[in-house]
């Protein structure tokens, strides 16, 4: 069980995994950046062809990097009072044949939400989520 | 604020050289996660993607008019490393493992 307390009133945040993720970043960074600069006044005429309701094209991301994790706990404390705590328990099992088993069983938070994925047998080298970009 | 966007400001400002904190990662098509060279924009704290720069155009995918692919000396470009399990906390928060209790006899 893991207990989590939060103090403050601007909103505080959680992200937890219980097996390692798999982090890709390319080595190319100046080249995806020209390009980006060059080409998006196409990608936002595209998005607004698309009628995404997309009003910047800040909006628009060009993804350079990511982190892929297997299982993945979030939680967001909204803040606007003094303490908020919650729990959760996730647990990992690696089994003789190399599968992980990811076993969620509960969580809480009082002043916040959480949001958990996927649980499970999960296994290696099989990316089923993205965590970060 | 809504709690994807509490997630990503206070995980930002926290960590501010790991990216883009998504609240809801789950792929928009199973096996089909986020990839690098990936366009697209994040509504609710999900990533939409909408063509791959690093694919060439074809008619599996709708892709902006004069839609040029990028094309890079290398293909061996991606860099791989691991992200710790853990708890990554926002400032204000702390976690404290506790050891679960199991009644006996």
């Amino acid at each position: 069980m893991v207990s989590i307390e939060y103090s403050g009133r601007r909103g505080g945040a959680v992200l937890s995994l219980p097996v390692n993720a798999r982090r890709e970043d390319t080595l190319a960074q100046g080249a995806f950046s020209e390009w980006m600069v060059k080409h998006i006044d196409r990608w936002f005429a595209f998005t607004q062809e698309l009628q995404l309701g997309m009003e910047r094209m800040e909006e628009i991301v060009l993804v350079t990097g990511c982190d892929h994790a297997r299982s993945w706990t979030n939680i967001a404390f909204l803040g606007g009072q003094a303490d908020s705590q919650g729990s959760f328990r996730v647990k990992a099992v690696t089994r003789k044949d190399s599968d992980t088993e990811i076993r969620f069983s509960s969580g809480r938070v009082e002043g916040g939400v959480l949001k958990h994925g996927p649980e499970g047998e999960v296994r290696r080298r099989v990316v089923y989520k993205c965590q970060r970009i | 604020m809504a709690d994807y966007d509490i997630f990503r400001e206070q995980l930002g400002i926290r960590f501010p050289t790991d990216g883009y904190a998504l609240w809801d990662p789950s792929p928009r098509k199973p096996g089909k996660p986020v990839k690098v060279g990936d366009v697209g924009y994040i509504r609710e704290g999900k990533f939409h993607c909408l063509f791959n720069v690093l694919r060439p155009k074809d008619e599996r995918f709708e892709a902006p008019r004069d839609y040029e692919q990028l094309r890079l000396g290398s293909s061996d470009h991606i860099a791989q490393s691991s992200l710790n399990s853990g708890h990554y906390c926002s400032v204000g928060v702390s976690v404290r493992p506790e050891r679960d209790t199991h009644p006996s006899g």
